[in-house]
This record gives C-alpha cells, sequence and structure tokens, in this order.
C-alpha cells in the first residue's frame, strides 16, 4: 500500500467514537453471536432505527415489516447484518466532523450510489452483494479524509465530482498529492477492517485503467471486488459527472471486459439506482441533490454521443453553408463588378470607329483606371482624350467614369478645348478624395485641315510621330483634380503626315517578362516604347495596333499595369 | 514609420521606404498628424526612395492642398532621378519644390 500524501501519518485519521469502534470491533469478530450483536446495535438508537429503515425498505423488499434488530438478524442472516452495521458505522463516524463548506449530503449521495451500484453488480455476477455493497460505500472515503486534512480546498469538490473517475483521480493528485484508494485503505487498514476491504479500497483505480484495460481480463480473488467498484464508481459517474456518455462508454466496455456484461445488463443496472440511492437516503435522512432520472440521463449521454458522432457532419455542413454563402457573395460581387465593367466598356467607344483612329484599353484587374474616349461633333471635329487615374480597383474606375463622362459632356457645349480641361479640374478638386488625380490629355483633331489643338495635363508625354523624327509634347500643368485655376492654354499642331501616340505609363512602366533563359531585367521605358513605334511605323493603324499588342503580350509581365493606347493618323 | 525632425522653421519627414499604395495609408496619416501638429513648412525627405507610385504621388498632393490652403509651402527634398522624373513629367514642380539629390 502506497500513500503519496506528504507530512501524511495515521494518527491524522480520523477515530470513530468508542462506541461506534467497539461495535466495529466486535462485527468484524468471527465468533460474534446474532445475540451480541443484536445487543450492540440496539443501544445505538441512531443506527438502530436505520438499519430497521434500511430492511423495511425496497432495498430488500421483504414483504413483512421488520421491527426490531433481532427480527433483521434473522432476515438478513449475520453476514449481511455485518456489512450493513459496518457501513453504517463508519459512516456515522466519519460523519460527526463537519467540513466547513463541504457538502457532505452530496458525498454520501454519491458513496450511496456507489454501494448499491456495487451491490447490483454483485447480484449480476454472483459475488458477494453485501461485501459489495458495504466496499461500494466505504471505497471514497480516503477522499473525505483528504477533505478533513486540507479543508480550505473543500470548494474544490463540485470540481473533482463533475469529472469522470481517472480524471478525477488525476486530479486529486495534483491538489492534494495524494489519491482516495491510497488514504482510503490506509484508513481502513486503521480501523482493522477486512482485508478484502483495504485491498479492494486500494486497487479500485490503480488495476483498471484505460491503459491497462484493453482486452477481457479474467477478475480472480480480491480483484473481483476491486473490479465491481471500479464500474460502480463508472455508475456513479453516469450521474454525476459532466461527461456522461463517456462514463456510459467506459462503462459499457469495462463490464463487458471484466465480466462479460451485455449493454443491456448495464444499462438495466444503471436504471435502477435512483429508485434504489432514493430508499438508502431517506433512511440515513441525507438530503439529495436534484436526482435526474435515468431516461433523462441516457438522453443527455445520448446527445453528447449524437453531438461527437455528427460533430464532423455539423462542421462539414456549416463549412459548406459557408463555402456557399461566400460562392454567393462572390456571385453578387462578381454581378456588380460584371455590370460596372460593362458600363465602363460602354463609356469607350470602340476602337476603330473612324478610318483614322485605332484605340485599345486592356485593364490590368477587372476594372481599369485608364480610359479613352473620341467622337465626332458637327463640325466634323474628332474630339479626343486620354487618361489615367491613380490608384487601382473600383475607386480608380468611379474617377475615371467622372471624368471620361465630364469631357464628354463639356465638348459638347464648349468649342474651347482649354476651357474643358479647365473645368473639369476644377470639378475634380472640388470633389477630389484622398489625394486622387487624372493624368489626362484631351483634344481635337480636324480630320480635314489636319489640325489638332491638344492639352496635357500631368501625363506621359504623347509622340507625334513623322519621317522626320519625334515631337514629345509635354505637360504643361499638373493633372486634374491638384489644384485648380487658370491652366495653361491648348496648343496647337499640325497632324499631316503624321501619327500620333497617346498612351498611358502601363506601357513605359510595363515589367518586362522572362524570355525563355534570357532575363530582361526592369521596365520597358519610354525608349523601348519608343523603339515599338518606330519600328511598326509604316505598318497600317490596324497592323500597328496589331503589332503593340504582340509585343506587350511577349514583352510585358502580364497584368502588372492598366495599357491603354490611342493612335490618331494625319496621313 | 517615418522618421520625424523639427529643424527651425522646417518639420522634416523622412519615409525611409518606397512610397506605393501599400504604405500609403500610414504615411498619409503621418503627414497630416505633422502638419495639424506645426506651423512650419514641410519638408518631405526622400532619401532612400527609389519609387513613388501614383498613391504616393496622391498623398504628396494631398500633403500640398492641405499645406497650401493654410498658407503654408511643402518642399520635396533629396529626389532620385526617376522619380525627378515622374514629378516633372507631371508638373508637379510647378506646385512645390522639388529638389533632387
Amino acid at each position: 500500500m502506497t500513500v503519496f500524501y506528504k507530512d501524511f501519518e495515521p494518527e491524522d485519521l480520523p477515530v470513530p467514537g468508542k462506541q461506534v469502534m467497539h461495535l466495529i470491533q466486535y462485527v468484524l469478530r468471527e465468533d460474534v453471536s446474532m445475540e451480541t450483536l443484536s445487543r450492540l446495535i440496539s443501544v445505538n438508537p441512531a443506527l438502530t432505527a436505520q438499519l430497521l429503515r434500511l430492511v423495511n425498505s425496497a432495498f430488500f423488499g421483504f414483504r413483512h415489516r421488520i421491527k426490531t434488530i433481532s427480527e433483521a438478524v434473522v432476515a438478513l442472516g449475520l453476514d449481511r447484518l455485518k456489512n450493513l452495521v459496518l457501513c453504517f458505522a463508519v459512516k456515522e463516524a466519519l460523519s460527526k466532523k463537519e467540513i466547513p463548506g463541504f457538502d457532505g449530503d452530496s458525498f454520501w449521495e454519491d458513496s450511496i450510489r456507489r454501494g448499491v451500484a456495487a451491490r447490483q453488480i454483485g447480484i449480476l455476477v454472483k459475488g458477494s452483494v453485501e461485501e459489495a455493497f458495504t466496499a461500494g460505500v466505504l471505497q471514497d472515503i480516503g477522499l473525505l479524509v483528504l477533505f478533513f486534512m486540507e479543508p480550505e480546498k473543500a470548494d474544490r469538490w463540485p470540481l473533482l465530482r463533475a469529472l469522470l473517475p481517472e480524471d478525477r483521480h488525476k486530479m486529486e493528485a495534483e491538489l492534494f498529492h495524494a489519491g482516495h484508494d491510497s488514504v482510503g485503505a490506509l484508513l481502513a487498514h486503521q480501523w482493522n477492517l477486512p482485508k478484502s476491504y483495504v485491498l479492494a479500497m486500494d486497487h479500485h483505480h490503480r488495476l483498471f485503467s484505460e491503459t491497462r484495460i484493453k482486452v477481457p481480463i479474467p477478475l480472480q480473488g480480491t480483484d473481483v471486488l476491486s473490479g465491481m467498484l471500479h464500474l460502480s464508481d463508472l455508475c456513479n459517474a453516469f450521474y454525476t459527472c459532466h461527461d456522461k456518455s463517456g462514463a456510459l462508454m467506459g462503462l459499457k466496455k469495462k463490464a463487458g471486459l471484466m465480466f462479460g456484461l451485455t449493454g443491456d445488463e448495464v444499462a438495466s443496472l444503471l436504471s435502477s439506482l435512483p429508485d434504489l440511492v432514493m430508499d438508502i437516503s431517506n433512511v440515513l435522512s441525507l438530503t439529495l441533490g436534484n436526482q435526474p432520472g435515468f431516461d433523462r440521463i441516457m438522453e443527455q449521454a445520448g446527445q453528447k454521443l449524437v453531438e461527437d458522432n455528427i460533430s464532423y457532419q455539423e462542421l462539414t455542413w456549416r463549412l459548406q453553408r459557408s463555402l456557399k454563402e461566400r460562392d454567393g457573395y462572390a456571385s453578387g460581387l462578381k454581378k456588380e463588378l460584371d455590370a460596372a465593367r460593362e458600363i465602363q466598356k460602354r463609356l469607350q467607344p470602340e476602337g476603330n470607329l473612324f478610318s483614322g483612329i485605332r484605340a485599345f484599353n486592356i485593364p490590368a484587374s477587372y476594372l481599369s483606371g485608364d480610359f479613352f474616349d473620341y467622337f465626332q461633333k458637327e463640325d466634323g471635329r474628332i474630339y479626343f482624350c486620354l487618361g489615367d487615374v491613380s490608384g487601382k480597383g473600383t475607386g480608380a474606375a468611379l474617377l475615371m467614369a467622372k471624368a471620361v463622362s465630364m469631357f464628354r459632356c463639356l465638348c459638347r457645349v464648349v468649342t474651347d478645348i482649354s476651357t474643358v480641361v479647365e473645368i473639369m479640374n476644377n470639378e475634380l478638386c472640388e470633389t477630389a478624395v484622398r489625394g486622387m488625380f487624372v493624368t489626362f490629355v484631351g483634344g481635337w483633331f480636324d480630320p480635314g485641315s489636319k489640325d489638332l489643338m491638344m492639352l496635357n495635363v500631368g501625363h506621359p508625354p504623347p509622340f507625334l510621330v513623322d519621317e522626320k523624327g519625334i515631337i514629345r509634347v509635354e505637360a504643361t500643368d499638373p493633372p486634374l483634380g491638384v489644384l485648380p485655376g487658370i491652366l495653361h492654354p491648348a496648343k496647337r499642331f499640325s497632324l499631316k503626315n503624321r501619327r500620333l501616340y497617346l498612351y498611358t505609363d502601363g506601357f513605359t512602366e510595363g515589367r518586362l517578362r522572362k524570355a525563355g533563359s534570357k532575363i530582361l531585367e526592369g521596365q520597358l521605358g519610354i525608349k523601348g516604347f519608343l523603339r515599338w513605334l518606330v519600328q511598326s511605323r509604316n505598318l497600317s493603324l490596324d497592323e500597328q495596333t496589331a503589332f503593340i499588342r504582340e509585343q506587350c503580350r511577349i514583352q510585358l509581365e502580364p497584368r502588372s499595369d492598366d495599357l491603354t493606347l490611342m493612335i490618331l493618323s494625319g496621313e | 514609420m517615418s522618421e520625424i525632425i523639427n529643424q527651425g522653421d522646417q518639420t522634416i519627414v523622412k519615409p525611409g521606404m518606397d512610397i506605393v499604395a501599400s504604405m500609403a495609408e500610414g504615411f498619409r496619416n503621418e503627414l497630416l498628424s505633422v502638419i495639424n501638429d506645426s506651423s512650419s513648412e514641410l519638408v518631405i525627405d526622400l532619401a532612400g526612395v527609389e519609387m513613388v507610385d501614383s498613391v504616393g504621388i496622391g498623398v504628396i498632393i494631398a500633403a500640398h492642398n492641405t499645406l497650401n490652403q493654410a498658407g503654408r509651402k511643402l518642399k520635396v527634398i533629396n529626389v532620385t532621378k526617376d522619380v525627378y522624373g515622374l514629378f516633372t513629367t507631371m508638373r508637379l514642380n510647378r506646385r512645390f519644390t522639388v529638389e533632387g539629390v
């Protein structure tokens, strides 16, 4: 027998009163007679009353009423009575000293449930029924002793009570540095209780841990009683611990492995406990807590089992539902983006409406911050613009829509391109958000005279290219939306035998992609872009546009920035 | 987190990293905080800054506009050649002082 409790001495154990100790000693003697036992019990009125109430309870189910201890001795037989006396005597001895804050009634309620369960198991396995009852009641008295020793920990009892036996045993070790099995066995040894009790109390945990009980084990000798106590502990846990399904599963498994009990036998055993516990508790005048019925407990255990079982299904279902919701949101968002993209496309004309103009816009993502527009007015002039909104995404697309719409509307009513751009700038400055701006080139082109009026505000310089060379049309003012006020006037050019290239920085700042094993580094740059233009200057507008698109595909990293190009030809 | 130096009638802000979309929001808040906490000229020191994208330009423009409304000045200094080209292409150097490295 091992006691782990530090500083624990046998002298620390509770000592029963002389009368009770005397009774216990006599009960344990082999040669005690019925008459002597009756007399010893009768001098203890409380014990007498409890015994008479017990033997007349449904627990024993005698048909006739037993009125005296002598009749009880005859009805029960000496051995059964001795066990009962022993049980009550020990309980009485340990109940005399109160532990502040400790719910003693719930402790004894559990003890009785263990005793009753052990007795019912004894009936099923044809073991020593009354010995099982008494040992079952007393098996956890070591825990009571631990609380006697450290009453300041009494508030932990409800927590311990709500655990499965094996978990409770581990927590006791942490809390008290001892287990109730060892301490209880020491007490039983100290009080000279039968050796079978001492061993069963000492072994009822350690012999039957989860790691030990994996295959059927034939129990022999005192291990049979230890096994019955172990199962009775699980029976009690079924009614008291939180993990009811865990207690039920453990009980069914171990009852099968130890004694070959079936699931139905275990269920029957468990269902018999509430009424029997109630009977015994009445006998002992214990105040019972709320006593849920077997069906209710089974329902809870079943629910837990079902929850455990369906938790994976539940998670799967929730995941599917979340994915469906996500897909729904994505679908809704995509519809909105599709609509925005459609509107954005309609804000820009086709790229080949007139013979002297070609244009395209390749967005880097769903929506573009670049834009172009051109249209012909009644006087024959073609008004055109190309711009780039700072930033990307929806915000840039909204500002692009505003800029391109303003340009088209203003050009319908205002002839002077400088005035158009100035009004646009003032409007964008007034409603500017977070420093967003628009680099912009706008102007008109007369297809008849080849005259060109153009204004560049903050945009990369358009190129006027002919056989003689290249003219860069530098910006004269900062982008739209930066500062309101008067802008520099538009400049006049001739497009005769020239091509005008308007573009966004997606070309010049476009990242060069890896070409085979040759790694091209950096950006295309203005020089690289001009090289494309010069290489293709003798091609038709359609061919040149196709050439530039192809160069973008071959040389630039895809989708690094919006790419927008407009070519006006005066040839 | 930018380094902020109060030097006479100037408050110098040194971001020390590229001014691009990913850091623009934090930099914008820093500049606004500096503008609100001082009444001096604001100097943005771009030493070590190799790239300023359009969102970064927007942050500097917003700072300039806020200062301009209060009659205060913005100066951008230690600008690399590429970034300087960006400022001049956009003619922003006509709105506030931009000095190369």
